[in-house]
This record gives C-alpha cells, structure tokens and sequence, in this order.
C-alpha cells in the first residue's frame, strides 16, 4: 500500500465534555420553556411545578461548568464576553447564555418566598411576571436550537452539510425538559397527563426532523463517504438504537398503548443524550 | 498589500528545508514521531508543526509517481477560522496573514472545526489553536517568511499575491507548453483567494486538497439563516403545541 494512503487517525476535537453540554444545556431551556409555557397557559401552577425554573437555572450552571471546563484554557471563558459575532453561533451562544441565565435568575427571585423576594419585587417594577417568563421562552428556545446551530457552523460534513440539527436538539431539548418535569412531578397528575401529550407531539416532531435530517444527508447533499459512520457500527447503534428507536419510538409506543408509566420519560432522557452522542462523535471520524 | 505565496509542487524536491526553517524561525519544538513505512515524516501538522511536506504517492502503470507537496495554513480570503471565533482571537493583517493571538484564545477549539483544510491544531504546551502565522513578523518588517526563504528550489515564491498569481500563470504556462495536462493552478478563487497558491502536476484531491472546499457556512450566512429558520417554524409548532396540551380545560375553569 502507498505510504500516502494510509489513514491517520483523526483527532477528536469535542469529546464527552461537550456532549453532555449540549444535553443538559438543552434540557435546561426545554425545562425552561415547559415550565413557563405551564404557567402561561396552564394559570397558576403549584409551587413544586415552579421549582423548574430553579432546575433550569442550577443545569444551566452545570452545563456553563462543563463548557469552561473543556477549554483548554478555562481561566480564559471571559475572553469570549468580550467579543460579539453576530455569526458566530459560539459567541451569539455565549450571551445565549449569560441572558437566559440572567432571567432564570430574575424568575426565580420573583417566585421566591425567602431572601430574594425584595429582589424579585424590584424586577417587578420594571416588568410584569409575564413578560419575564416570556422573554425566558423566548430565550430557552434559543438556548436549546443554538446547542446544534453551533454544530453545523463548522466544515464537519454531518454536522454541517443540513439545515436540521439546530431544530433536532431544540425539539429533542424540550422533550428532554417534559420528561425531567415529568419525572420530578409524578404526583402531579394534571401536568403528567397534559405533559404527556406535548411530548408525544415533540417526539413525533422529533422523529420527522430526524427523517429530513437522515434523507438530506443521504439523497439531498450527495454520497458523502463520511455519513455511513453515523449510520454503521457504534455510532449506527448508538443514533438509530438508542437515539431513534429507544429514544422516540418506544416511547411514543409507550405514551399511546401502554398506561402513564415514568419508563418512557427516562427512555426520552437516554436517547436524547446517544443521540448528541452519535452525532457529535461520529461527525468527526475521518 | 496583500502578500501570497506559490507553492509550486513541480519544483519541490522535498528537502523539507522550509519544514525546518519553520520550526526554527518561530521556536517551534521538534516531536518525536513515529516511523510508519515513508520518508515523510512527520505525518500531520500539529500545535508544533505549522509547515509540512506531504509525501504523495500515485500509482501510474506499472510504476509510483512520487511528489512533494508543501503547506500550512493558506490565510483564505474569507477565513472560515476568523469568522467563527468566538473571542477574536484570529485577526488578519493588513498584509493578508492570518493569525492567532495566543493571549486571547481561549483554547474553544471552534477554529479546528472550521478550517476546510484542517490546518489549526491544539499546542499542547501552551493550550491554544495554533497554525502558521505566515512568519506575520517577518513580512511586516520587509522579509519573506522564514519558509520561503530557505526554499533553495524556488519552489516557494513569496511577494504580492498578484506578483505570485503572475509567476504561477507564467509556470503554468510553461507547463502547458511542454505538453503537461493534469497541472491545476489551485486558490486564485477559492475561499475569497487563497493568500498560498499552489501549482499542481495534479487534480487537487490527489494532494489531499478539496477540490471546492466549503467553509464553515457561518461565513457565507447561509446555514445560520437556514437553520434559525427550520428552528423557528419548529418553535412556533411546540408553542402551539404547549398551548394545546397546557390550555385550561373548561371544567377547571369552572
């Protein structure tokens, strides 16, 4: 064999650090997100149901951790709050962040009984509760829709060469966030009923997005050598076994045929995390 | 001013003069490297090896056709690496070069997946992306940079990248006089002009270089637009979704 065919291994630049922020940071603005929209439609909501926003704020400093934590220069992150790129999904990400954070923080004061109330009395001044938990959703959409946004930005083919993957973990990260409510409020049966019917349609969303995403980079963009990693071997296994089928379709099974069961919520969680996983890995074997 | 400079495939004799040259000007560390059936060594560019000598090999016939294929960083016209970083760490001369400032970068790593052409990587001493800066302190002062300097083949040519277009036209005419038909003349148009342009003896892709290399879509706007887009028709669905799972039921208004 010609010394110049030889394959080098291929370096991968974002590993598991990365993976499990872009799952928790999206689960973050889904939990966000379901908790307001809640609120929003649902009128009052019980203390514990509230008790999300504080969920959101303490998984989004988790993921927040994660992401410093993977820099090779941690003590540097505040370099990137010094600069805005409007098209570059990192540092638009970045203040993603610090404002979704900032409202977290301002929810939380607002529903709080203890030392924060005349904090969150002094944010009510400015504002009505309303368009806080608003401006939240809005928001947590973001955050959530940037986790794959920042993934397709670069020249990785899987990664980049669809206009699906900011949809797919905006979707996958509102479903995320249902089934975490869902797990941590099972005694609350109006919210495990209503929060059941809004991910099964979040998951049917999910399956659809997947399919566009599957046929785009299979039919849409041409034979790309690279896309069988995500389709064979482990990361097959891990996308379509685990993300697709033990991710999505069992549950969706479970939610129509089976009664409420707290199986399915923990599957979603499961797929959610291989899915990112698949994909993230897979994309960057050469 | 923008500078260029030719790298001229045809005239490489793989000396691997500017390989050295590279480490030595900009007080990169050697590394050791592993033996793996070819001159070529070492087998990718690194945190420490910013300029490389790619030993290609095509089977023709009976026979192996060996060439020499020198590169780093090509300091693209529109940067793929510039546009998505996030703390403008990678700024661009007023002569053209592409670089990183090692203060600034925070070692996010987004630049590695940006190149089309691989080029940043990790120093691993110091924790920063880290590529050829195009000897930025070489040129602003009046010199070539430290590669193109020690080529002793003419192989390397540095100047006004319209000088270098010129010289690159003008061998590849010689090329075409001589009956050559494969030779490609790689960079003039791509990516916003490549700052390093390249004469091949081949296509592109026999030299590992993508025949139209795409970068990142941040730059040319597109996938940001059409990805918030699919985004946002998607939130608008779960918003409608939300309200048609969370909507007060009548009887709990009642």
């Amino acid at each position: 064999m010609l010394a110049s065919r030889r394959r080098i291994k291929m370096h991968v630049n974002w590993g598991l650090l990365v993976v499990l922020y872009l799952f928790i940071a999206g689960m973050a603005g889904g939990i966000y997100f379901t908790t307001a929209m809640y609120e929003f439609f649902n009128g009052a909501i019980n203390e514990k149901m509230k008790k999300g926003y504080l969920y959101a704020f303490f998984l989004l400093i988790i993921a927040v951790v994660l992401l410093i934590l993977d820099l090779e220069r941690p003590a540097r992150f505040m370099h990137m709050m010094f600069a805005y790129k409007f098209f570059s999904p990192m540092s638009m990400g970045s203040w993603g962040l610090f404002f979704f954070g900032l409202n977290a923080f301002i929810t939380i004061s607002i529903n709080s009984k203890g030392a924060l109330k005349p904090l969150g009395e002094l944010f009510l001044k400015f504002l009505p509760y309303k368009a806080y938990i608003l401006v939240g959703s809005a928001l947590a959409i973001f955050l959530s829709a940037y986790t794959g946004v920042l993934l397709s930005e670069t020249t990785i083919t899987i990664w980049a060469s669809t206009p699906f993957l900011g949809s797919l973990f905006l979707i996958s990260g509102v479903s995320c966030g249902v089934c975490f409510l869902m797990l941590l409020n099972k005694d609350n049966d109006d919210f495990i009923k209503k929060g059941k019917m809004l991910d099964n349609m979040c998951l049917i969303l999910e399956l659809t997005i997947i399919l566009f995403f599957v046929l785009a980079l299979t039919i849409g963009y041409g034979p790309y050598p690279e896309i069988k990693n995500l389709f064979s071997g482990l990361y097959g296994f891990l996308f379509i076994g685990l993300g697709v089928v033990v991710g999505a379709i069992l549950p969706i099974l479970m939610n129509v045929f089976g009664k409420i069961s707290l199986a399915s919520p923990v599957l979603v969680l499961i797929g959610a995390f291989f899915l990112r996983y698949a994909i993230v890995f897979a994309g960057q074997i050469k | 001013m923008r500078f260029g400079m030719l790298n001229d495939v045809t005239r490489c004799t793989g000396c691997r003069s500017c390989q050295v040259a590279c480490k030595q000007w900009n007080d990169r560390k050697a590394e050791e490297t592993k033996n793996l059936g070819s001159y070529e060594n070492p087998f990718n560019l690194s945190g420490n090896t910013w300029k490389r000598v790619k030993f290609v090999e095509k089977e023709e016939g009976d026979y192996a056709k060996w060439s020499f294929f020198s590169y780093q960083c090509n300091h693209c016209g529109d940067a793929g690496c510039m546009a998505v970083c996030p703390a403008n760490a990678i700024k661009r001369s007023r002569n053209g070069a592409v670089y990183i400032d090692e203060k600034i970068c925070t070692g996010c790593k987004y630049c590695l997946q940006a190149c089309p052409f691989h080029i940043p990587h990790t120093d691993e001493e110091k924790k920063v992306s880290s590529k050829c800066t195009f000897c930025v302190d070489r040129i602003s002062n009046g010199l070539p940079p430290a590669c193109a300097k020690a080529c002793p083949t003419g192989a390397i040519v540095f100047g006004s990248r319209d000088y270098v277009l010129a010289v690159a036209r003008e061998r590849a005419s010689i090329l075409a006089e001589r009956g050559e038909k494969k030779f490609t003349m790689y960079g003039e148009n791509i990516l916003g002009g490549l700052g390093v342009i390249y004469l091949l003896p081949d296509s592109p892709e026999v030299y590992g270089l993508p025949e139209k290399p795409k970068n990142p879509p941040a730059v040319n706007f597109v996938n940001v637009f059409s990805n918030s887009f699919v985004s946002l028709i998607v939130a608008l669905l779960i918003t409608i979704g939300a309200y048609a799972s969370f909507k007060k039921e009548d009887k709990d208004a009642r």
